[in-house]
This record gives structure tokens, C-alpha cells and sequence, in this order.
């Protein structure tokens, strides 16, 4: 017999490393015999996740000359060109949504406003920066959060909690995460099950946390016969999240995942501050985004969560660069199109540099092994902006992408032309791949039966 | 025996006496009292002399020639003339070879530089260059300064100057420089209150001295005082900054108490053991003193910058 | 989905109502205040401010209270308005959850126990329901401002049991009671309750302890004590002899100062120094320390406080006064000499460029980009928070490059945002801001003092509304004799005070109140005072039905 292969040390150097264990053949430990599953026998979790970018782009550069599988890359979008260590290109496990409209029906182009609110809820937005409804991410969490201990995560690297597409109706936000400080404390802190810790035990104040929240629902009816009807739904919302709470606690009583890349992440340290607050500026907030995605990714192999959000920039994009006394928002809207480049050079770095951290985040799922493939393979990843071209606020051919294979669900590194089809009908697809028993999706001219049955597997 | 302690490295490179020191014998009459003791103000204009400018000193250091390639050698360097004449190695006492100003000028004095090119922590930005650039901006060794007597920034016959070390902290901004128009008190022990130099403004360069400048500074673990004599300062005056070069002599005990005296078996992290120190303060270019027939000091090269701050007793 | 729709209640009641004018006729302001009825009710989460100041008055100072755990959100420009219409998310009761546990640990610590259970029990290893009964009871009531029942005593006294028995430690037991107090809706939320009012069964009156609630979070943005929940369960506070003596009480204790600050907090939307949100180029403005921004927050309030609690002063002279309070760091940033390390007053110089609020760091660089001035932004927050007058969100497809373009031809903000007011599109809104901000353009991004801008001379001059001035000083005394300026302040205030913008018929109301701030000279005090003992504050309409789709 050879030496026994410590799985514990191999996924260790893959997670933190990225490279480390991505050139090994697959091992034959992490799976079972139709390689499609855990050892343990646990099914590999499908995750979704949303990830946001602001500004949107310059739709001439950044659409893909050619369509369908193996599409050529534009100028915006050179960072897919990334070969990944698990095989093949960030390109081919990424597609791409260009010409998908967000249609108006005479409603106001909120600036900022009405991209995310229709591309997430298919619906007009009633008003600026409200949504018409929970959004999709809430959707698909209310199908498959309630296993894991945490229902969604939200994060966001714009050091700004209120950073969030997250809805839980038209106007309950789920706040952001900006620290990871607090993420890693909040995830991998005490109530955290490391499997490597040896036998489990459960904590007996999970149990009486249970006994304190039972109290407070027997709060409810006195309460709820006091109030209005908007309030009882406030109230609602209230109990639903204390409903939520309990499971939680039930999955941590169940004991520590059984998933074979889990281990606890490393502790990020203290926040980075640039001048003593969260700054804008590129490297700050790439720094804080790369953290979050770390984080993520552990608490995703961890199966803490199968539902994430994570804001790189913010609608009205605040990055920056020293130096430069404005924004990339302001930018977008104030630089002048230089007559022989054809486009804003200024404002266009920041299109690039979404696209990087957009690709950096690609690539860390792709960094995980699980079953037969990566993490990525068994996420789906609807990365979307507020706005196509930023200096009118244009919404039309709204730029969206879907990443990963949804476990089989999706087929991967498309380009697809929407050709001024409603951009709901990727919202439609995402929905449908993540298992919601829907047909049709929007309202109006947002309203579609038409999945993009081309990445439909 | 190895010590790990990063500062306390710092500390023995320093040559930290471990006592504090009191001001030297050659500082007798060097700060008079009443030279700190006016009521001027700073650029605010709130105060008795509203012709006076208060500075803070944001950036300092021994001047390090070869930083400009150009200045590196005899040539270039921007200090003073100290002892009026254009010496040379073969002139006796205290023999030594002078630099030249970069507009030509001959017979700049800095021996010191003599012994300060001779080692890597003393260079520019390396170890102790560093410390001390730290120490003016973070309390460790404030100084202060007032212009007085100034009607034209551009060309003034009569200008004053005078230094002084502060208790308070620059405030420091974001990019960790010192930031303009915070307020220092002079110190209140009139000792570390330089005397006062007489001067001029031509063509935004003001030329003042001679003047004795002492200073008092607590670095890490070294309470130390600094005595100039026979200073003088050239400043370029900018809308919102001075920067320039202060020149005195400064005595080889004092320069023994402050960087050549180890206080253990590791002094020799400043690249140096105090034999090598002794041997190199042989070359002491100023202060003669017939009695013992010995060179007591060495003309010296400080680089500074300042911004204007708001001076208050 | 829920449109907006014109011409519904609760659209009249989100409509932003330009203050008229002055002050019409129609009420005597000689005479006592009109009858009206108060808008509708609403629970209202406690603001994370709120939640803090609650918790360290019924539990002690010296708890350690979470930060961040459910953002505040602002409405109609008030987070107290907000509060009105926001929930409780998963990721922000897990929070909550978190938070009343570490919260609970504390204030039963060895340490801290001792000042916050008067009971001894049986034994410190195992359960007392005798001493859990008093110490659940005396705390809940502090907690959710009202009696508990004893069914909502009898489950936290058996949570405490089985707890305490099963960790073998009483205080422990007592711990997970007490965070079952801290997560209920009765603490998170402020239930105002309406009951209706003998005296005329048509119209519905809040409850005495709904007004003693309304009271201490105004007054002291925390929770009643035990003296004014007294007088509010014995039902005297609905007296108005009793109510007008609680609620000079109340503003004579030191806690109220904390009410007036979380108040122009609130409306001068300070919350964003607080959270790092009003960020500074660091290369251009290395001045912009964290320690600057709390100091320039911190300048702001005690100018306040001092003006309005502690001389008592007319509130217009806010806009003007030279009086102020300085540290070493705000010195540097106003160029004036100010040493000694810590807080003191501070007199603004006769002939300097600064008086009032508006010449000071905090509201400058509120109201400014991270690294240039902003005379739209300064003029829209004058004309919005100060006036109370709309200003509309800009036009989608506009191009903005001529007026940020600080590196071209025109050299100053006056002559980039001339294309303003000569692009029709833009010139309807932008005269009614940029003149307004134009006076601030000697401050730059963070404050400081210029008289240049790329070289050329900034020319501070304008006009409002009628008054002309020739720079930042001027500005401030329109602003001061601006006739919106008190009915405006009266109307932020009565909407941060019910949680809601006033209702078409509370119209008479604010009217009145008006004319008793300014017959006081614009008194604060005064202003509290008639708008406690108002209609507004002491009845309502009824429960709000209708959820809003609001921002």
C-alpha cells in the first residue's frame, strides 16, 4: 500500500491556494462510484449566487463579436481569456446575455433604478430604488436556503451596507456584509461545526436559543391584533425571520456538513481601511472583494449557505482611482468620448476592472474541486449591472451572464444575442435551472415563457 | 545574546544614552530667554506681530548629498560657508576639505558628512533616516519655527528666525505627511528656544544667522538634547511650504551621546562599534579648543521642510 | 405589484408639500392650539441609535451594545421616518439575536448583575422563579415601555428555570430571559397604540403610554423611565397639566441633549460620517482624517446644543451665529489658531468668511463629491432639508461633461454650471440649486477656505429668493430671514416626532405651531412644548393600512 492520502491536506492547499491541488488527477477518495457524488454520500449542493457590477458598459466593446459556444472575446470582456487551473478559459464557463432589453412600457427610466429592479423582479419599478417585489435571489433562497444554516449571504465590497439588490419585498432590503472581518466571525465563529474538531457536541444553548424564540412567536397574535394591515405585514416578515433563526439553529444541532472540502477559513484579520474609512479607490475595494470571495467560497464548501449576493461596485459607482478627483459614475456621465478612441478612456478602466474581479471571482469558485468537476460546476452565478451604456443611463441590452453549470442544469460559455427580446427571459432561465416550478415571469413587455432554452440543459 | 525587539534595535543604533541629557557646556548662553517669550502668532494674524509666520517642521534629516547625484563628491551641496574660509585638508586646525554650493560658491562646510557616508543606516531613507523622518511627524521630536519681521515673502532686508522645539504633535493626514495650519506651543523651558537670527529675503530665498539652535527630542527610548551653535538657514519660501538647510556645529561629546555610544553589545546595528566611532570623530572639522589642541565639533548639514502652523505659548 | 397612486391618502401623505410662504392666516395665534387630528400610527423600529440609548439606560452605560446590525433606512429624509416603514430581515434578526445575547451576558456579568437583579436568589446554580419573576417584570417594562402581561412574564420566568437548571447556573438562566426581551417585536418595535377618546368617542387618541413613548424617544431619543411610566399607566400623562410638567422634566435632564442630537443627526443626515460614507480623496484631501470627519460632526452638535438648549437662542441664528466649539484638528482644516489638545469654544473672527452651520467641515463636506465642491448638492440640501421645498431627480440622458470638467476652459463651478441655466432641461431645477450652492464655493470639498479656484476668482455672489449677498456669510442671513426657514424646521420636526409626513388636514396644525416658534423668538424649548401638547402628537387618524412602495 502507499502512503495514505491525507483528502484533508490536499483540499486545504486547493482552497487556499487555489493552485495548489488543482493538478492532481481526480481522486478517487472524494467520490463515489458514479463520481457525481461525495463519499459520504451527501449530494453536492447546487448554489446561486447574483454578482453585481455598476455602470454597466459600452454595449459596441463589450458584446462578443460571434455567438454560441466558444464565442470570441470583445474587448471588455479580455478578462475571460483567463485560463482556469481546473482546464479550459473563464470564457467557456461563463455566457453571455447582450441586446436583452429592459423594456419601460412609458414607466420612468429611474437612472440607476429601473435596470435592477425589472432584471431582478421582472417588474416595473414602482419608484426610484424600490423594487416591485422580492427579488430573485429571494426567491430561489425561499426554494433552497432553508437547509442551510445561513438562508442567503449578501456582501459587498463597497464598504457600504446599503449596497444591496437583495429584496425581500418591494421595500425590505437584505443588508449587505462589507466586513470580513464581521463575515468571518459571523460564519466561522463559535457556532461554527469544524468538522476537523473531532467528535461533534452539540451546544446546549442552541437548544435554548430555540426555547427563547419559541417565546417571542407566542408574542405574535397579541401583537398582530394591535396593529394595521400594513403593519401585520411587517410583523410578518419579522416572525418569518425568526422561523428562519430556528432553522438555523436546527442545522447547526444537526451537526458539522459533510462535505469533504470543508474546513474552517482563515481568519482575515483585522479590516484593511485606506484613510480610516472603507475608500473606493480599485486595489481597496479589489482587496475587500477578493476577502468577501474567500470567505464565500469556504462557507459554499462548507454548505453554511446556498444562496449568495455580491456587490463589486455599486449602481451609481463610486470606484475611483488616486488621483482622479471624481467616480466612476460620475465619470461615465461626464467624460467626454474621445473622437479618435471612440469611447470614454477613463470611465471604460472601470468597466475593465469589473471585468477582472468579475473573472477573479469565476476563477475561485473554479479553484474548488468537488466530484467529478469544481464548485463552479455546481453553482450558478447571475452576474448583471444596473445599466448597459452609463452616460445617457441606458437600460436597453441591460448586460447580464450566468457562470457555472447549476450542477448539470445549465450548459456553460455561450454568447447569446437577445436582439431586443425582454431581459427577463434570463431571469426566467435562471429561475427555471434552479429548480422554481415557473412557466412565465414579468409584467408587460417584461412579462416571458421563453427560458434561453439554449443554455437549458 | 540576540534581541528580537525591532524598536530596541532601533534604539541601540541610535546609540541611546540612557540617561537624560542635560544641555552641554557649549550651550551656555545659547538659548536666551527671552527670545521665546514674544507674542508672535502664526500666519492667522491673530497675534501681537502680525508680520510673524509660524511653521511646523514636517519633513528632516542630515542632508545627504549623494541623494542628487550631482551633489555627490565636493560639488553641490547646498550648505553654508561656517568658518568663512575655503579650507582644505592641508590647512591646520582641524584640517578638513570643503564642498562647493551648486551656484559655484566654495567653502561649504560639512564635515560630518565625512562619517555619515560611511554607513548604510545612516543613508537616505535607510534605518536611522527613517527614524528620524518618522520622529518630526509623530511627536517624537516636533520643532516649530517663526519668521519674523517679513513684509515681502520675495525680498526683505530684515527678516528674523527663530526655532523651537514643541510638546505637541503635528497632525498628521491620511497620506501621513503633516498637515498645515495646526497650532504648537512653544516649548515652555526657554533652553530649547533658539536664539534669535538675523537675515533677508532675496528673491523668495531667505538667508539667516548666526544662531544657536537647541533642540530637545525623546526618540523611542532616547531623551536627548541637540545643540547647533552658530547656525545658519537658507529657505526657500513657497506659497504654502519652506524647505531648506540648517548648518551649525554640532560637538562631537553631544554627537557621542546621541549615535556613537552603545548602550550594549548590539551597537553595532548602526554599522559601527564605538572604536570605529572615536576613530572617525578624529576628523572633527570645527571647534577648536587650544588647550587641548583638539577639534571639539563638526559642521553639520540638516535638510528641512516646514508648513506653516499657528505658534502659541 | 402596488402603484403609487395620485390622489390616494397615503400618497397625499408621501407627497412632499412645499411650505407655503409664510405662515397664512386663518388660526389665531393668540389662542390656544386648533383641533385636528393626527395622522395614522405605525410601529416603528427602534433606530440603532435607539436601540444603543435604550439599552444603556435600562441596563447600564458601560454594556458594549453591537454596531451594525440592521441598517436604519431613510425616508423622506429622516431615518425617523424610515423607521416607520422598515422590518426585520433573517440576516438582521440574526443580528438582533446576536447582539441580545452579548448584551445579555453583560448585563448579568458578575459584575454588572449586582445594579441590575434586586433579588438575591435561592442559590446561584440553580433556578428562583420568585427572583426571575421581579427581575423579568422590572426589566420588561422598562423594555417595552409598558407593563408585560403575565402571560409574557410567565414564559421568560420558565425559560429562566429550564435555562437555568439545565447550564446549573440561575444568572445564566436569567441571561436567555432577558435576550428573549431584547429580540421580542414589543422591544424592536414602538407599538403606538389608539384607543378611543372618551371625551369624544369619533376620535381615536394615542394610549397614555403610547404618548409616554412618543415623549422619550423626542425628548431623549430613548426609553420612558420609571417615573414617566408611571404617570402614563395611572393614566395621568393625558392630562395636560401633567403631560406639560413631564415634558419639562424630561427636557430639563441631561438626557435630553442626546434627544436634540439624534434629532439634527438625523435631519443632517450625520449618519453617513458615522458609517465612513463621507469619503475624501485621500491624495487631495489628506486633512480628511476619520478623527476630522467625527470632530466636524461633533462641532456641528455642540454648536446646536449650546445655541438652542444652553442659551436658548433663536434657531435662525444658527445660520449666522460665529459662536462655536473647535478641536486642534477642525483649527488646521479652518486655518485659525486653536491648540490645547481637546474641545473648547471658539469665536469665529468678525471679518473671517465663516458664521453659521453652513460655513462649517461637517455640512461642506457632506455636501460635496469625494475630491471636488458641489454647488448643486450644497444648493439642493439648503432647499430641501433647510426650505422644505422639492427638488426633482435630474433627467435621465443628460450630459454632464461641460460642468465636470474642472480641467477645461471654464475654470470655476460658476462658469461650468452657467450651461445650467442656458440648457433648458437642466435650467428649471438648477436655478433653484446652483445659485444657492454657489455661495459655498469659497469652501472647498472638505470646508477649507479658498478665494480661488484653478486660478481664477471665485465670485461667492447670488441671490435668494429676493435676497441678494456677496458670499457664504451673506447666504446665511437670507437664509436666516428666509420665511420658510422656521415653518420648515417646525415641519422636520413634527415629522421626526410621529414618524411621517403630516397629512393634508395637520396642515392648520403645523400653522399653529409655527406662529408659537416664532411669537418664543424660535425658542427650541417652546417648539417641543406646543408640539406635545398638540393634537398631532396626542391623536390619530387611525391604524396605516396601506403598505407603501416607498424608498
Amino acid at each position: 500500500m502507499s502512503k495514505r492520502i491525507n483528502r484533508r491536506t490536499i483540499l486545504r492547499g486547493a482552497v487556499a491556494g487555489g493552485a495548489v491541488g488543482m493538478g492532481l488527477p481526480l481522486l478517487d477518495c472524494f467520490l463515489n462510484e458514479n463520481g457525481t457524488a461525495l463519499a459520504q454520500g451527501g449530494a453536492i449542493p447546487v448554489r446561486f449566487g447574483t454578482w453585481f457590477w455598476g455602470c454597466g458598459m459600452n454595449p459596441a466593446r463589450w458584446a462578443p463579436p460571434t455567438e454560441g459556444l466558444g464565442y470570441e472575446l470583445s474587448v471588455e470582456l479580455q478578462a475571460l481569456d483567463r485560463t482556469l487551473s481546473s482546464g479550459g478559459k473563464v470564457r467557456d464557463h461563463v455566457s453571455v446575455f447582450s441586446g436583452f432589453d429592459v423594456k419601460l412600457d412609458g414607466n420612468p427610466n429611474f437612472p440607476h433604478g429601473s435596470g435592477p429592479a425589472s432584471n431582478l423582479t421582472g417588474l416595473f419599478a414602482p419608484a426610484d430604488g424600490v423594487f416591485g417585489a422580492a427579488s430573485i435571489d429571494v426567491l430561489i433562497a425561499r426554494e433552497i436556503g432553508g437547509a442551510t444554516r445561513f438562508r442567503s449571504l449578501q456582501m459587498s465590497a463597497t464598504g457600504n451596507r446599503n449596497h444591496t439588490y437583495s429584496r425581500e419585498s418591494a421595500t425590505i432590503r437584505n443588508a449587505s456584509e462589507i466586513s470580513p472581518m464581521e463575515v468571518y466571525a459571523r460564519i466561522f465563529g463559535p457556532d461554527f461545526a469544524d468538522p476537523a474538531a473531532g467528535e461533534f457536541v452539540p451546544n446546549p444553548r442552541w437548544t435554548l436559543r430555540q426555547s427563547v424564540l419559541s417565546a417571542v412567536k407566542d408574542d405574535r397574535d397579541k401583537l398582530m391584533s394591535r396593529v394595521g394591515t400594513h403593519d401585520k405585514q411587517r410583523l410578518d416578515q419579522y416572525f418569518t425571520s425568526v422561523r428562519q433563526l430556528e432553522q438555523m439553529l436546527d442545522v447547526l444541532l444537526s451537526g458539522p456538513p459533510d462535505l469533504p472540502s470543508c474546513r474552517r477559513a482563515d481568519d482575515p484579520g483585522p479590516d484593511i481601511l485606506e484613510g480610516e474609512v472603507f475608500q473606493n479607490d480599485l486595489d481597496s475595494v479589489n482587496q475587500r472583494h477578493r476577502a468577501l470571495a474567500d470567505l464565500l467560497v469556504f462557507a459554499l464548501a462548507c454548505d453554511q449557505t446556498r444562496v449568495f449576493n455580491m456587490i463589486f461596485s455599486s449602481g451609481i459607482s463610486e470606484l475611483t482611482v488616486p488621483g482622479l478627483n471624481t467616480t466612476h459614475h460620475q465619470l461615465t456621465h461626464d467624460e467626454s468620448i474621445d473622437a479618435e478612441l471612440g469611447y470614454q478612456p477613463q470611465a471604460t478602466q472601470f468597466v475593465l476592472a469589473s471585468m477582472e474581479a468579475w473573472a477573479d471571482f469565476v476563477e475561485r469558485l473554479a479553484s474548488v474541486p468537488e466530484g467529478d468537476g469544481t464548485m463552479l460546476d455546481n453553482c450558478l452565478v447571475f452576474a448583471n449591472s444596473d445599466l448597459s451604456y452609463a452616460k445617457p443611463d441606458d437600460v436597453r441590452g441591460l448586460p447580464t451572464m450566468i457562470a457555472g453549470s447549476a450542477g448539470g442544469r445549465i450548459a456553460p460559455g455561450m454568447h447569446i444575442r437577445g436582439n431586443t427580446d425582454p431581459v427577463t427571459r434570463v431571469g426566467l432561465t435562471v429561475q427555471q435551472a434552479m429548480g422554481l416550478p415557473i412557466d412565465a415571469w414579468g409584467e408587460n413587455s417584461l412579462q416571458t415563457s421563453l427560458p434561453v432554452s439554449e443554455i437549458l440543459v | 545574546m540576540k534581541n528580537d525587539s525591532f524598536k530596541w534595535v532601533l534604539a541601540v543604533a541610535l546609540g541611546f544614552a540612557a540617561a537624560a541629557c542635560g544641555s552641554t557646556s557649549e550651550g551656555a548662553g545659547a538659548t536666551g530667554g527671552t527670545a521665546g517669550s514674544g507674542g508672535a502668532s502664526g500666519a492667522g494674524g491673530t497675534g501681537a506681530a502680525p508680520d510673524a509666520m509660524g511653521y511646523v517642521i514636517s519633513d528632516f534629516g542630515f542632508l545627504h548629498p549623494e541623494a542628487d547625484p550631482a551633489d555627490f563628491g565636493m560639488e553641490g551641496v547646498r550648505g553654508f560657508d561656517l568658518d568663512s574660509t575655503v579650507s582644505s585638508a592641508d590647512t591646520p586646525p582641524c584640517a578638513h576639505d570643503d564642498f562647493v554650493a551648486p551656484d559655484g560658491t566654495p567653502g561649504i562646510d560639512y564635515g560630518l558628512w565625512s562619517f555619515l557616508r560611511q554607513y548604510e543606516p545612516l543613508q537616505k531613507d535607510q534605518l536611522i533616516d527613517s527614524v528620524i523622518r518618522s520622529a518630526v511627524k509623530n511627536g517624537e521630536m516636533s520643532i516649530v519655527m517663526e519668521l519674523g519681521g517679513v513684509d515681502d515673502m520675495l525680498n526683505d532686508d530684515a527678516v528674523t528666525v527663530q526655532i523651537f522645539s514643541t510638546q505637541d504633535s503635528p497632525l498628521v493626514g491620511t497620506d501621513g505627511e503633516v498637515l498645515p495650519n495646526g497650532t504648537l506651543a512653544r516649548h515652555p523651558d526657554p533652553l530649547y528656544h533658539s536664539t534669535i537670527a538675523s537675515g533677508a529675503i532675496k528673491d523668495g530665498v531667505l538667508e539667516a544667522g548666526p544662531f544657536d539652535v537647541s533642540l530637545k527630542f525623546f526618540i523611542q527610548i532616547v531623551d536627548a538634547d541637540m545643540l547647533l551653535t552658530d547656525s545658519w538657514i537658507r529657505l526657500d519660501l513657497g506659497d504654502a511650504t519652506a524647505s531648506g538647510v540648517l548648518a551649525g556645529h554640532w560637538s562631537v561629546a553631544q554627537i557621542d551621546e546621541i549615535i556613537g555610544t552603545p548602550t550594549s553589545e548590539n551597537g553595532e546595528a548602526a554599522g559601527f562599534n564605538h572604536t570605529e566611532f572615536l576613530a572617525a570623530m578624529e576628523a572633527a572639522d570645527a571647534g577648536y579648543d587650544e588647550a587641548s589642541d583638539e577639534c571639539t565639533a563638526f559642521t553639520t548639514i540638516f535638510r528641512l521642510e516646514a508648513v506653516p502652523a499657528f505658534l502659541t505659548e | 405589484m402596488k402603484h403609487y397612486k395620485p390622489g390616494s391618502s397615503i400618497a397625499a401623505l408621501l407627497a412632499v408639500v412645499v411650505v407655503a410662504a409664510g405662515a397664512c392666516g386663518g388660526s389665531d395665534s393668540s389662542g390656544g392650539a386648533p383641533v385636528t387630528e393626527g395622522g395614522p400610527v405605525a410601529l416603528r423600529r427602534l433606530t440603532s441609535q435607539q436601540y444603543a440609548q435604550s439599552v444603556h439606560d435600562v441596563l447600564g452605560e458601560r454594556i458594549v451594545v453591537p454596531s451594525r446590525i440592521e441598517p436604519d433606512a431613510r425616508i423622506e429624509g429622516l431615518l425617523g421616518v424610515g423607521a416607520s416603514f422598515v422590518s426585520v430581515t433573517p440576516s438582521g434578526f440574526e443580528k438582533y439575536e446576536a447582539a441580545a445575547i452579548a448584551i445579555a451576558q453583560q448585563a448579568l456579568s458578575a459584575e454588572l448583575r449586582g445594579a441590575n437583579v434586586s433579588c438575591e436568589p435561592a442559590s446561584p446554580s440553580g433556578s428562583d422563579d420568585g427572583c426571575a419573576t421581579e427581575f423579568i417584570a422590572t426589566t420588561g417594562r422598562r423594555l417595552f415601555r409598558r407593563a408585560l402581561t403575565e402571560d409574557e412574564i410567565a414564559m421568560r420566568v420558565a425559560i429562566a428555570a429550564s435555562s437555568a437548571t439545565e447550564l446549573g447556573d440561575f444568572y445564566a438562566g436569567l441571561e436567555l430571559a432577558l435576550a428573549s426581551l431584547l429580540v421580542s417585536p414589543n422591544f424592536l418595535f414602538r407599538v403606538e397604540e389608539i384607543e378611543a377618546d372618551p371625551a369624544d368617542g369619533s376620535r381615536n387618541r394615542l394610549t397614555s403610554t403610547s404618548v409616554a413613548t412618543r415623549l422619550s424617544y423626542l425628548v431623549w431619543n430613548s426609553t420612558p423611565d420609571d417615573e414617566l411610566l408611571d404617570a402614563a399607566e395611572s393614566g395621568d400623562l393625558l392630562n395636560t397639566d401633567t403631560l406639560a410638567a413631564q415634558a419639562a422634566r424630561l427636557l430639563d435632564s441631561p438626557k435630553a441633549e442626546a434627544g436634540i442630537r439624534a434629532f439634527f443627526s438625523d435631519l443632517l443626515t450625520f449618519r453617513r460620517i458615522d458609517e465612513g460614507l463621507v469619503r475624501k480623496s485621500p491624495t487631495q484631501f489628506p486633512a480628511f482624517t476619520l478623527t476630522l470627519a467625527g470632530d466636524a460632526k461633533e462641532q456641528t452638535l455642540r454648536t446646536i446644543v449650546d445655541h438652542l438648549v444652553t442659551q436658548e437662542l433663536d434657531l435662525r441664528e444658527l445660520y449666522t451665529t460665529r459662536s462655536t466649539f473647535l478641536t486642534p484638528s477642525l483649527g488646521s482644516v479652518y486655518a485659525v489658531p486653536f491648540g490645547g489638545g481637546a474641545w473648547g469654544p471658539y469665536e469665529f473672527a468678525e471679518d473671517g468668511p465663516r458664521a453659521g452651520l453652513l460655513s462649517h467641515v461637517s455640512l461642506m463636506s457632506i455636501t460635496a463629491h469625494p475630491g471636488r465642491s458641489s454647488a448643486t448638492l450644497r444648493g439642493k440640501f439648503v432647499r430641501e432639508v433647510l426650505l422644505c421645498q422639492d427638488i426633482p431627480d435630474p433627467p435621465a440622458n443628460v450630459d454632464f461633461s461641460i460642468v465636470a470638467d474642472t480641467s477645461g476652459e471654464l475654470r470655476t463651478a460658476r462658469e461650468r454650471l452657467g450651461e445650467h441655466v442656458t440648457n433648458d432641461a437642466c435650467a428649471g431645477c438648477h436655478t433653484l440649486m446652483d445659485p444657492i450652492g454657489l455661495a459655498f464655493e469659497n469652501f472647498d470639498a472638505i470646508g477649507a477656505y479658498r478665494t480661488q479656484e484653478n486660478g481664477a476668482d471665485i465670485d461667492a455672489s447670488g441671490n435668494l429668493d429676493g435676497q441678494s449677498y456677496n458670499d457664504a456669510i451673506g447666504m446665511g442671513q437670507a437664509l436666516r430671514d428666509h420665511e420658510s426657514l422656521g415653518p420648515c424646521m417646525t415641519r422636520n420636526l413634527y415629522r421626526y416626532a410621529v414618524g411621517r409626513n403630516p397629512v393634508p388636514g395637520e396642515q392648520v396644525l403645523l400653522t399653529f405651531l409655527d406662529e408659537r416658534f416664532a411669537d418664543s423668538g424660535y425658542r427650541w424649548g417652546s417648539l417641543i412644548d406646543a408640539l406635545v401638547l398638540s393634537d398631532g402628537f396626542l391623536t390619530a387618524s387611525g391604524q396605516r393600512e396601506a403598505e407603501e412602495a416607498v424608498q
